[in-house]
This record gives structure tokens, sequence and C-alpha cells, in this order.
């Protein structure tokens, strides 16, 4: 008598295998994504010198220069493009103003506590990765997985650090090795559009002093 | 991931029409809703939307099952955050995932022997769970794999064999700690069909 009541095996087979295809397609389907624009891989490092003596700091010097940088073995490597110098020095003064420091505009003369000194290099960054195979385009033929898939972007390191000046008699000295308070690196994607990386620029450098409070003046009550 | 994801696709579209061949074998599917808890929660704490599981049960008494179940449960949050470490941060977007796939043996006691009428059961599922966190930060993504030893305990309603719904239930997942990884844990609901 059961039996009877039941409906066909093969249907209920068949229609189980059709909603689990939907279902694990639907799935895969909305699994979560992951970065969606170059903007979003970008990260701001900061590191501070266990050491270093933030007390009683109030002038600071730089020059006007962004060094470039290599990165060992990667032929790849290139200068930053100079659109983007201004606003990498723009910002850094900007933001040690507002952290209290005074900007010493004659350092052979008068000693400043601590130097700022930058540089930035950009290289290419490849990407791989393996992808479900779909038919249908044209030229791209069949294929099933995986397929890799590869794409290639430029990438901006801008890396700016502070030297404690007070120990030091001479700091025009070569030689002398000044103590290295705070590094502080952006790393991002260099944007099709530059008033974009201009941007992501200088909300990077902002970020680097807000998530440093100890970079600070005596008497900046940040 | 998505190897997996094919395994399990192959698995659910094949394993109906071999699990249904003898009178007492059930089989279904069911797709999982479910809240992080506990150290789930704090990786990643989103409500899940994308979880699925199949199942067979063999009847062996008219109102006791065992059986064998696979599933998949995806969580995920991002923001934008500063990690401190004590010299240093760091500050990026972060995308955190935990993909879990818990492989349980099962046993049910139904409170009716009508396979024909609406059946609570209730019962626990035994077994191992491969759970994955991986936060991925700028270019950087760190993971970490686990197989834990978990259970489920699970009540459930089983519709009658001519209802659109085969099945709803509500299942307490607990990994237990492995590695490096505390204890994962996350509440699932189940909208299933089959299992008649």
């Amino acid at each position: 008598m059961n039996q009877i009541l039941r409906r066909p095996i093969w249907r209920k087979a068949g229609g189980l295998a059709v909603l689990a295809a939907a279902l694990i397609l639907g799935l895969a389907a909305c699994y979560p994504a992951g970065p969606e624009n170059l903007g979003e891989i970008g990260v701001v490092v900061t590191f501070r010198n266990p050491q270093g003596d933030f007390s009683n700091l109030k002038t600071y010097a730089m020059e006007d220069v962004v060094a470039e940088l290599e990165k060992p073995g990667d032929d790849s490597s290139e200068p930053i493009n100079p659109v983007f110098i201004p606003i990498i020095l723009e910002g850094l003064q900007s933001q040690m103003e507002a952290a209290g420091f005074t900007r010493e505009p004659d350092p052979e003369t008068n000693k400043p506590d601590v130097w700022l000194s930058v540089g930035a290099v950009v290289s290419e960054v490849w990407v791989y990765w393996y992808d479900w195979g779909y038919g249908g385009y044209p030229g791209w033929g069949w294929y099933y997985p995986p397929y890799v898939g590869t794409a290639s972007f430029q990438q901006g390191t801008i890396i700016w650090q502070l030297h404690d000046l007070r120990e030091v008699d001479d700091p025009t000295d070569p030689e002398a090795k000044p103590p290295l308070n705070w590094v502080a690196a952006l790393n991002g994607a260099l944007r099709n559009n530059p008033a974009s990386t201009e941007a992501d620029i200088t909300s990077g450098i902002k970020q680097a002093f807000a998530q440093s409070p100890y970079v600070a003046a005596t008497g900046a009550g940040k | 991931m998505k190897r997996f994801i094919a395994l399990l696709g192959l698995l659910l579209i094949l394993a109906p029409a071999g699990a249904a061949r003898a009178d007492n074998n059930s089989f279904g599917i069911a797709w999982g809703i479910s809240v992080p808890t506990g150290d789930t929660n704090d990786f990643a704490s989103k409500m899940s939307f994308r979880g699925a599981s199949a199942e067979w049960r063999n009847f062996y008494l008219r109102d006791a099952a065992y059986g064998l179940n696979v599933g998949w449960n995806v969580f995920n949050e991002d923001d934008v955050s500063t990690v401190s470490f004590a010299n240093a941060a760091v500050t990026g977007k972060r995308w955190n995932y935990v993909n879990a796939v818990p492989v349980y043996a099962s046993w049910f006691k139904y409170f009716s022997d009508d396979r024909r009428s609406s059946r609570f059961y209730a019962g626990m599922n035994v077994g191992s769970s491969w759970i994955e966190r991986r936060t991925d930060i700028g270019l950087v993504s760190l993971k970490e794999s686990n197989w834990h030893f978990a259970l489920a305990p699970e009540v459930g309603w089983q519709l009658p064999w001519d209802s659109f719904l085969g099945y709803v239930g509500v299942r307490y997942h607990y990994a237990f700690e492995a590695g490096n990884m505390d204890a994962q844990q996350w509440l699932e609901f189940k909208i299933g069909f089959g299992l008649d």
C-alpha cells in the first residue's frame, strides 16, 4: 500500500538531481567576491622603533625630492610618475605640520630634531587565477576547468622614514647613522585615472599618521 | 574551492538515483541559511545564505534512521580596518572568509512511524568538518585550514511525501578546536527537498 502512494522513483530522483544542480550552480554563482576595483587593495603599513624616543620633538626637515627606489631583481621596477611627486611631498608636509612639527628652512645651519626622507617605486604585479571555463564567447572556444587567467597592473609603493637627529653631531656626515624612529609605507595599485591615485596617496599618508599617534611634536595635543 | 563545488555538485546530481533504489533509503538536499556564532562570528559575522547539504537516511526502523550527510557553508565579511600590533599597524580593506565542509554520520529518532504524515524528528550528526579561514588584505592572503572533530544536534520536521518541500530542520554545528583554530560554530536552518 505504501508503494502505491509513492511517486515513481525515477521522477523523484530526476527532480532532486535538477534541484541539486540548480542549488549548486546558484551557490557557486553567488560565492562572495573579493576586491572589485584596484583601489580596494591598497594598504598602509607603519612600524615604530620600540627604542625610538618620540618625546620633545619640535622641528623637522626634508628634501623636496622623492628618491627612486629599486626592487632588487625586478626588471619591471620603474620610477613613479613625476606628476605624483608634489602630491607626496605636500601630503607629508601637511601631515607633519598637523602633527605639530615646524619645518626648519635652513637645516644645514639649524639642526632639526628629525629628518624625513621619502622614496617610491612602481612595479608590475601579475595575478594568476583558476576559473571555470565558459563556452560560447567568440574566439575563446571551450575549456573545462581549470583554465588559467592572467592579468597585470602597476603597483606603487611609497616609503618614508623619520630619523632622530638629536644625538647626531653632524647630520651632513654620510657616515652618521641617526636612529630610525618610524617607517611608513603605502602600497597600492596605480589606477588609470591619476586623480584617483592622487586621492589614494593623500588619504594614505593621512592614514599613516592617524595610525601612528606617537609621531607628534611636543605640545601638539595629538 | 570551485573544484570542491564541482565535486559536491556531481555528488548531489548522481546520488539521488542511486540512493532511491531501496524503499528504506531516502535522499534529500537542502539549502542552508546559517548564523555564525562564537569565534566564527568574531571572524565573519554576516548571516550566510550560501549553504547546501545532501543527505541519505536509511530507515532501519519505521521511526528511526541512520545516515550520512555532507554540506557546505560559506561565511564572509569585509571592512576597512586597522590591525595594530605591538610596534606596527596595517590599514586596508580586509576580506574574511570561512569555508566549512561538514561530513557527518547521523542518527535520527522520528516521533511518528507513519511515513505518509508530517513527522518531527530529532537526532545527532557526528563526524568531521573541514574548515578554511582566509583573510585577504592588499595583495596578501593568509589562510589556515583544518579538519575538526564536529557535532551537530538537529531537530526538524519531515513533511508528507506529496508536499512541495521535503523537510525543514535546524542544526547547531560545533567543530572542536583544531590546529591554531578555535572551535567554530554556527546555527543552520535547512530547507530541504526529498527525504520522503
